[in-house]
């Protein structure tokens, strides 16, 4: 079920009044996990099959880690929910990826091998439960959290709709405490959930679908070299795009457990005002990049054993990464593109951070544009759909444009792209030391309700065409 | 070791401290108000309430009538293929009335009937009347078209989800102008922009206009300013058409390729559905302007459509033979009926079918139906 439904509006309608009938908390629960499946179900009833599994097996596993003291079996039922959970994963998501591989690599030893089609629909928002059910035995293994005293609590935490598909990943220790308790939402945070939740609604179906998408397709779906403006307009109209679509989401998934009384952690932070790399990410989906250093980088060794072997980790973790979000070489790309970036800034850092002119206002700003101006050309692999159609794109960029390249942006969508990325940029760059609830606050109460307004207008006349988060995909 | 159940590490969200029962009041009059301006603005510019969107009519529409064909208690004993000339060109209420069964209207815009037929015989019992009307080589399109691909997956089954949201949408069109399709927000942006664009750049017309508006069982009108001529809504339309009359004509080879290979699809096809008694006659749909030059050009008639009727071997009527269904009657844009033209060609056709039925097979199509002949 899509956020941006007529479907999700009398879904929630009816799971928000559930939610503040006199139920016993139990039954309140109950009501959320069933709706949560429900939710999931909306798309392909099936794959609530896996949930299913996945809960049952993290359940009883994360139980026996616990109890269990043999460092062996410990580490054997570990391993258990890692082949449970990655295995689903693999399957799903990368069993064409991996087969197509296979079959490229035995053609380049000679043998010629035509594979059976393996058409496999992959399960919406497969990779976030993964990782967060994962996380769960994670914790128990190494000691960090004990198991759930509940399985209410712990099926509901692995399956909880508003941030099931899209996240934000969110840790056991977060949210399964949050449901050992009765939670309803006191009306100002119903309101200011309420209040996210168009914010967020307003990202996707008006920036991220309205406004800039048609013109990163109309550019990275040309099958000829498009000219320098073309190529730079269509890869900021991706990078605005996968923002206000995958933040939109992140900020609505906020709002719709806190209208539920439930507290979920940001997951961006004005990432395009970042300056360098390691403060990118710690503003771009925060839930995943603390993920990765919490369950992938510390365990490799983080900066722990040397100059040489914290690069290499770094890397590591950032190449996974970016193969987290697909299973294609394009990805694996733009995170390893990124994995330089951090160890190049690392390296420089070590270097020349302690220079006075590094913490002039001026150079920071630099920094800032040079960031911005790095994690645009990310964006490119990240959306193109195969290399040619990124080398083209980035030939166009740096000014090598074949003479005759095509100019497919129609004059409308270069205004809107060009309006709404300046604005975009300068908003973050307003509110990189502050928080949305921070400017609410100091806002007008004739203000704050005339933006709510037009914003819950621009959505409802924009009529979204139901497209699917992006993210969905990962 | 912290707990799982201890709540002394959750952040809790901070509530900004305003007086938000104001605010959310302030807020819901404020966007009903712009609702209010915004519906009557819809309505003056012709988007009424009552009709659904065109997606949803050409694909999720398509597919609940198509799914009657599958009901074992169905009565249907009249269906109408095609592309959108057949869509816009028949009135199902008058269609009712001259030959005494309402016609399933199964025609789909931007499709050849080839996939739609095939489903009907292979995988249905029907053994009544199909009427499959003929757009110059775009019936010879034997896949899915432009949109038969999104209809045969609302028929097939999309997700509880898109079945839902069809329904509540439905229901809201009935009562609101606004949630026409024809009148979302980047689409009237896209369509009445008045910016000078590049030479190269992506043509907005071929995806922003409005051609018709659509009722229950997908009784299907032209929108009434693309009737206009000239008005910008007719003009539209008209460009559209003419990019892809600008591409070079079909060769006579090639119009010999698409007769053969049409005739091995629905030769079987045809004869397959007459073994178990039903039956189809094809109906060469008119036209008119750039679209007249064009089969004249490309000698569409000989070339394609005899040597292609004489193959079925089925009754056939050629409306660009007779006046009373073709140069009499408007077609705005070239290609589909007005709704005026549309009743005058949904009379008059029937005796049409009757005659070019009859003297192929020498029965009636009311004997071929099982139903009474109405009196008209």
């Amino acid at each position: 079920m899509l956020f941006n439904s007529l479907t999700f509006v009398v879904f929630f309608i009816i799971i928000l009044g559930l939610h503040n009938l006199p139920f016993s908390w139990r039954a309140k629960k109950t009501n959320l996990l069933i709706g949560s499946y429900l939710f999931y179900a909306a798309w392909n009833p099936p794959f609530v099959v896996l949930l299913w599994i996945s809960t049952m097996v993290d359940w009883f596993v994360a139980k026996k880690i616990y109890t269990e003291e043999r460092q062996a079996r410990r580490r054997a039922l570990l391993t258990l929910s890692i082949l449970v959970n990655l295995g689903f994963l693999a399957f799903f998501k990368y069993g064409n990826f991996m087969l197509e591989n296979w079959v490229s690599l035995m053609a380049m030893i000679g043998i010629e091998w035509h594979a059976p089609s393996w058409d496999i629909i992959l399960p919406v928002g497969i990779s976030f439960y993964t990782f967060q059910t994962m996380a769960y035995s994670l914790d128990i293994y190494l000691k960090r959290a004990k198991p759930a005293k509940s399985f209410l609590d712990f099926a509901l935490f692995v399956t909880f709709f508003p941030q099931l598909v899209a996240g934000p990943i969110v840790r056991p220790t977060h949210l399964i405490p949050q449901f050992a308790k009765p939670h309803v939402a006191s009306l100002k945070q119903l309101y200011w959930g309420i209040s996210l939740m168009i914010l967020g609604i307003f990202q996707k179906v008006v920036i991220a679908d309205g406004l800039l998408a048609p013109a990163s397709d109309a550019v990275f779906n040309a099958k000829e070299q498009v000219s320098f403006l073309d190529a730079w307009l269509g890869t900021l109209a991706f990078s605005g795009q996968i923002f206000s679509d995958f933040a939109g989401y992140s900020t609505t998934a906020i709002g719709v457990a806190l209208t539920l009384g439930f507290s979920l952690p940001n997951n961006f932070r004005f990432p395009y005002a970042a300056i360098g790399f390691s403060d990118f990410w710690q503003r771009w989906h925060i839930s995943l990049s603390s993920w990765l250093r919490d369950y992938l980088y510390i365990p490799l060794g983080g900066n722990r054993k040397g100059p040489g072997r914290t690069y290499v980790n770094l890397m590591l973790t950032m190449l996974i990464g970016g193969l987290w979000h697909g299973a294609s070489w394009t990805f694996v790309v733009w995170g390893g593109l990124h994995g330089i970036y951090l160890a190049v800034e690392r390296w420089v850092s070590g270097r020349y951070g302690k220079l006075p002119i590094a913490r002039t206002k001026l150079f920071q700003v630099f920094l800032g544009i040079i960031t911005y101006f790095l994690v645009n050309l990310t964006w490119v692999f990240f959306r193109a759909q195969d290399f040619p159609t990124a080398w083209r794109m980035i030939t166009s960029m740096f000014g090598f444009a074949a003479d005759g390249a095509k100019t497919p942006l129609p004059t409308i969508y270069i205004v809107e792209v060009t309006v709404t990325i300046s604005l975009m940029v300068a908003t973050h760059w307003m509110m990189r030391n502050t928080s949305v609830e921070a400017v609410a606050q100091k806002a007008p109460k004739w203000l704050l309700g005339f933006i709510l307004a037009a914003m819950a207008f621009f959505i409802t006349i924009t009529q979204g065409s139901g497209d699917a988060f992006i993210y969905f995909q990962f | 070791m912290p707990s799982s159940t201890s709540s002394s590490e959750i952040p809790l969200r901070k509530i900004p401290d305003s007086q938000w029962s104001s605010i959310m009041i302030i807020a819901l009059v404020v966007f009903l108000l712009s609702m209010l301006g915004w519906e009557i603005k819809a309505r003056a510019m012709q988007h009424i309430p009552g009709t659904y969107s065109e997606v949803n009519n050409l694909e999720a529409m398509w597919a609940q009538e198509r799914r009657k064909l599958d009901d074992p208690t169905n009565q249907t004993r009249l269906v109408l293929l095609g592309s959108s000339r057949m869509l816009w060109g028949a009135d199902l209420n008058i269609m009712e009335q001259q030959f005494g069964t309402r016609p399933l209207q199964l025609a789909i815009a931007g499709t050849g009937p080839a996939l739609m037929l095939k489903g009907i015989v292979d995988d249905t019992d029907f053994d009544g009347l199909i009427l499959i009307g003929v757009t110059p080589f775009l019936f010879n399109r034997l896949d899915e078209g432009f949109l038969g691909a999104g209809a045969l997956e609302w028929y097939e089954g999309v997700s509880p989800s898109k079945r839902s949201g069809f329904a509540i949408e439905q229901f809201l069109s009935d009562y609101f102008g606004f949630l026409d399709e024809g009148f979302k927000l980047f689409q009237l942006l896209d369509r009445y922009n008045t910016f000078t664009n590049r030479e190269g750049s992506i043509p907005l017309e071929e995806n922003d206009w409005k051609l018709g508006n659509a009722y229950a069982d997908r009784q299907t009108d032209m929108w009434p300013p693309v009737e206009i001529v000239p008005s910008f809504d007719n003009t539209q339309i008209t460009n559209f058409w003419m990019a892809g009359l600008r591409r070079p004509p079909e060769t006579p080879e090639r119009m010999a390729e698409m007769v053969t290979s049409s005739a091995e699809y629905f030769v079987p096809l045809i004869e397959k559905l007459r073994a178990r008694g039903g039956d189809a006659v094809f109906i060469r749909m008119p036209d008119s302007g750039k679209y007249v030059e064009h089969v004249t050009k490309t000698n569409y008639r000989e070339l394609t459509w005899q040597p292609m009727s004489e193959a079925f071997d089925a009754p056939a009527i050629n409306c660009m033979d007779f006046p009373q269904l073709s140069t009499d009657l408007e077609i705005p844009e070239w290609s589909h009926l007005s709704r005026k033209s549309q009743d005058e060609w949904s009379r008059v056709i029937v005796p049409f079918v009757e005659k070019s039925y009859a003297d192929k097979r020498g029965q009636t199509i009311y004997e071929l139906m099982g139903i009474p002949q109405p009196q008209r």
